[in-house]
């Protein structure tokens, strides 16, 4: 065996090493019902905002806390605790990516993706007047 | 009545069909291309069938029909002929001539063209230069053509057995044609002038009246949008050349000389596509609210990806006499190159990506067609590689047998796409049984020789463009094995990337004092321990200083870097300096050193100095969750920030966008507070898409303060700048209140005590019968929470039992009172909060230095630089024979 395959053959099992390591660490999505059972991992959890209920952000008190219902793709409401500023687009959002984890009091999390009808280009979403 | 057809008054169409004519001819002269320069691949007959000659005609013709769809695409644009849908949808009558270019490759047809735009200029430079390579190469380059063209034809065509499918998406549609629009009023109104039916939505539309041109979306209105894409797609463009050759090299079997001609070639797209990328992190850093130069987006991550194979695909070549793996490793790299901008383009317009990306994107229907064009451009390698018929028919025959096993077995797309991968790429080394086909490499190369390290390198940093195209291609994953995982975390990114970093600065502070085919392990030793030595010290006297400086990985980090750098500055000093043209390749190296050591430097010290120290609900919050990122400041409070202390003084709205004055002061020796800069974030306002904010940056040498507005109340501004609805909140705003002495109004943020009444004209005559004449002034006392004071003193005058009022006004509080009626016992006042919402007026905003980050910059600047100065020296040299 030559000194240039022993080489190339530790790069591909370091690469595969990595991949194994970065799927063992990697977050995933889930719905409520699934987050609720395993309280101490995060979630990545994808939903719709209910409009109806409350949207709440009082920066005098804490700009750093928003909350708000989201209903998952299951049906599951629950209520949302975002540990940071209200997302400025967040009013025009469709869906919401929320990450965290279950508490008792609800979904606390540390992040959220709004993805609005389309920011860069909007090819598909027309409103008529 | 309705055979009689609508005539819409106002329609140029000439311009559509001047259009389309040059889209039709653009693909005729592309396929024409395609055939001549095929045929001149196996007869070069001189004279009348001259296929080259020929070829070259197609190639010409075929320039001016793409040049004469962007150009007429541009004029609509200009012109605002919103009978066109592309015209409609990117431009508006308001949009500033300076941003014309942007709109027009901010849609997907805009953008294609924009790469085709590219490829026609390369394909001309390639044609007049490639010389023996020309026939091979331009027929590739046709078919790449013809690939594009067919992505703007718009042809729908009819499959039998199949649901009708539409073959690109054209830029010349009518805005009638749109089916959204078909059942709106204005499109069917009509009046009748001299015996015909004739619509006016056309006049509508331009004057905005209905249905308004979109325009350009604000977020898009800057300058970068102006440079960054023509420099990325230049890059993009570029990769295909190295693949051409590639292709080419193993179409006819000279599987080494094809290197030659592609050197320069790979190294300018490395340069451009290189800035290409770089730009776009300056964008992020400058104008997006990522808060930071990259954050690994799939988005970035995909223009990433193909530069970093074309790095090590343009090394690899370096190697003179090129045989064994480090051959084969070009090819591949070389190829995967040009693959990877077909994939990165598949993977962010075909809405794949979906909610892993901040660059969200929309599905045009042009999946299948990409991933068609995909797994083409992956096996024609292979196909043109294999000289046997035999072996050529196996292989198509193994290809339809993976597509027929794909519909058959109803496995899904995906699933092909990962098959094909395997089965596509292996044919390059099934050549191997052909005697004469990869030079065997007799012997093994050194250890201490350049080209092994140079080959360890290449293989590295595709192992890292391997690493994001996994992480990258989650949600194709996620697909085909219906797993689910998220997008990965920044954090985890970093110490992979970081990783793979540390080796490869560790490879370019020190591979090219190896030399080619030669064991020289002494020499090599003595070579790299003066920058080796520096850069310890260094990093030893930084742990000292910096007290933050302890991550191992960072540290690590920083001292390769620093080697590499150093290396680089060492090889100058010791064999480039009598011999300055051969300075570039080592300042390209010093570059991207600085680019490392730059973004590891402004990352790992980065300080965001906006953090809540005021511990308000502290104990509300769950530790893990703790962020105290955000700050809120109120209108005219000067609060302290790191070294600084803010100041929020005003907003402002500007056409779409708020502008939040903040001033930053600097603490005087005195203890007084002055001025040191301002800064503007803004709000882009846009009702349709979102709004996005925009952060504002001060540049010194050593660091840059960033400031971003991450959530106002909107209506705030607005209100201020429209005055008529500013009087309608006074007027609601005023409340009525009855008031004993020393009585207290609470307001939104204030309290108010009634301290009394004085005269200020003698009372005397009260009760006698004159006409009572008396001035009264009321005292009140205005307090707010945080202490500040102030004195509302309104006047009450009688004068002929007439009664004249004088407001008295806080400008401090924004408050005016007013004493409406005296009685016996208590007072009657109207309270109204003059600027109630100027005063209670709040910005959340962050704020975050970040230190060394003009390293990067001038990395960036060096190693764009460096590699252009290299690669105009080898074509000088060349041409100097």
């Amino acid at each position: 065996m030559r000194k240039s395959h022993i080489i190339i053959l530790i790069v591909i099992a370091s690469c595969i090493g990595l991949v194994f390591f970065s799927l063992s660490s990697s977050e995933t999505y889930a719905n409520f019902n699934e987050s609720d059972q395993h309280r101490n991992k995060v979630y990545h959890v994808v939903g719709k905002l209910n409009r109806e209920k409350d949207i709440l952000y009082d920066p005098q008190s804490d700009a750093n806390l928003f909350t708000f219902y989201l209903t998952d793709k299951e049906g599951v409401e629950r209520k949302v605790f975002l540990h940071k500023a209200k997302p400025q687009d967040f009013d025009k959002s469709e869906q919401i990516v929320v990450i965290g984890k279950m508490q008792d009091d609800g979904f606390h999390a540390k992040d959220i993706l709004t993805k609005c009808p389309s920011k860069y280009s909007d090819a598909q979403t027309t409103e008529v007047k | 009545m309705e055979t009689e057809k609508l005539v819409y008054a106002g329609e140029q169409l000439i311009w559509g069909q001047v259009g389309n004519m040059a889209i039709s001819m653009a693909f005729a002269t592309a396929f024409m291309a395609f055939l001549f320069y095929s045929f001149s691949v196996k007869n070069s007959i001189k004279g009348l069938l001259d296929w080259k000659l020929l070829g070259r005609v197609s190639i010409i013709l075929h320039g001016i029909a793409v040049f004469t769809i962007i150009g007429v695409l541009f004029h609509i644009m200009i012109d605002h002929r919103f009978e066109y849908q592309y015209a409609w949808q990117h431009t508006s009558k308001t949009l500033p001539f300076k941003y014309i270019f942007a709109a027009f490759w901010e849609g997907q047809e805009g953008s294609f063209l924009l790469w085709t735009f590219w490829l026609v200029i390369i394909g001309t430079v390639l044609m007049f230069t490639s010389k023996e390579w020309e026939g091979r190469v331009m027929t590739i380059f046709a078919i790449v053509q013809m690939f594009l063209i067919s992505m703007i034809l718009g042809i729908v065509i009819d499959l039998p057995f199949l649901e009708e499918y539409k073959l690109g998406s054209n830029p010349f549609i009518l805005f009638r044609d749109n089916p959204q629009f078909a059942n709106i009023p204005i499109m069917h109104d009509f009046t009748i002038e001299n015996g015909v039916k004739v619509n006016h939505y056309l006049e509508k539309i331009s004057n905005s009246t209905v249905i308004p041109p979109r325009g350009l979306n604000p977020a898009l209105q800057n300058y970068w949008m102006t440079i960054h894409p023509p420099t990325l797609f230049l890059g993009f463009a570029l990769t295909l050349v190295p693949y051409l050759f590639a292709v080419a090299g193993l179409w006819s079997g000279k599987l080494s000389e094809w290197t030659k001609p592609a050197i320069p070639w790979a190294f300018i797209g490395i340069a451009v596509l290189g800035g290409g990328v770089l730009m776009g992190g300056a964008w992020a850093y400058e104008a997006l609210n990522f808060g930071g130069f990259w954050a690994w987006d799939p988005v970035e991550n995909s223009s990433l990806v193909p530069w970093l194979t074309l790095l090590g695909a343009g090394h690899l070549m370096l190697v003179p006499k090129n045989k064994g793996i480090n051959l084969k490793a070009a090819i591949v790299f070389s190829l995967t190159s040009f693959l990877l901008v077909l994939y990165s383009t598949f993977l962010t317009r075909s809405g794949v990506l979906g909610e892993a990306s901040v660059h969200s994107f929309t599905d045009l229907g042009m999946t299948g067609q990409l991933l068609v064009y995909l797994f083409f451009f992956m096996a024609l390698p292979s196909f043109l590689g294999l000289h046997k018929i035999s072996h050529r028919i196996n292989f198509v025959a193994i290809l339809l047998g993976v597509l027929a096993l794909g519909i058959l077995f109803n496995i899904t797309i995906y699933l092909m796409l990962l098959a094909a991968v395997f089965f596509l790429v292996k044919p390059i080394f099934v050549g191997r049984n052909d005697p004469n086909y990869f030079p065997k490499d007799k012997k093994d190369d050194p250890i201490f020789s350049r080209e092994f390290w140079l080959f360890i390198g290449a293989l590295l940093i595709n192992a890292t463009a391997v690493h994001l195209t996994y992480e990258t291609s989650m949600p194709v994953v996620n697909k085909i094995f219906g797993s689910k995982y998220a997008p990965t975390k920044i954090s985890e990114y970093n110490l992979i990337q970081g990783v793979f970093v540390l080796f490869i600065t560790l490879l370019m502070a020190s591979v090219q004092f190896l030399l080619y085919k030669q064991e020289g392990a002494k020499k090599f030793w003595r070579n790299i321990s003066r920058s080796f030595i520096a850069a310890i010290v260094l990093v030893i006297t930084g742990i000292i200083i910096f007290p933050e400086f302890r991550d191992p990985l960072y540290i690590s980090i920083v001292f390769t870097s620093m080697f590499g750098i150093l290396g680089n500055v060492d090889y100058i000093i010791q064999f480039v300096k009598k011999k300055w043209k051969l300075i570039g390749p080592s300042l390209a190296h010093i570059g991207f050193g600085m680019i490392i050591l730059g973004a590891v430097i402004s990352a790992g010290h980065k300080k965001i100095i906006s953090e809540n120290t005021n511990g308000i609900n502290l104990q509300m919050l769950n530790a893990e969750f703790k962020n105290n990122e955000n700050i809120m400041l109120h209108q005219h409070d000067t609060v302290q920030m790191g070294p600084y202390y803010l100041t929020f003084v005003n907003d402002t709205l500007k056409g779409h966008i708020a502008y939040y004055q903040i001033d930053y002061l600097e603490k005087q020796k005195d203890g007084s507070l002055k001025k040191a800069f301002t800064l503007f974030p803004k709000l882009i306002t846009n009702d349709r898409m979102g709004n996005v904010p925009e952060p504002s940056t001060k540049h010194y040498l050593t660091k840059d303060i960033f400031t971003h507005v991450t959530y106002v109340d909107l209506a705030k501004v607005k209100r201020k700048s429209s005055k008529t609805e500013m009087q309608m909140q006074v007027e609601k705003e005023t409340q009525h209140f009855t008031l004993e002495k020393n009585d207290t109004i609470f307001g939104t943020s204030f309290y108010i005590v009634f301290e009394g009444l004085e005269a200020l004209s003698s009372i005397d005559k009260v009760n006698g019968a004159d006409p009572l004449t008396v001035t009264l002034r009321g005292s009140f006392v205005v307090r707010n929470f945080k202490g500040d004071v102030d004195t509302i003193r309104p006047i009450y005058d009688v004068k002929d039992n007439r009664v004249n009022t004088e407001k008295g006004v806080s400008q401090k509080f924004g408050i005016e009172m007013e004493i409406e009626k005296i009685n016996e016992k208590d007072i009657e006042v109207a309270m109204r909060e003059i600027k109630d919402d100027q005063s209670n007026n709040f910005i959340i905003m962050q704020a975050i230095i970040f230190p060394g980050i003009n390293i990067l910059w001038m990395g960036c600047f060096l190693m764009v630089f460096g590699t252009l100065f290299a690669v105009v020296r080898r074509l000088t040299k060349k041409s100097n024979g």
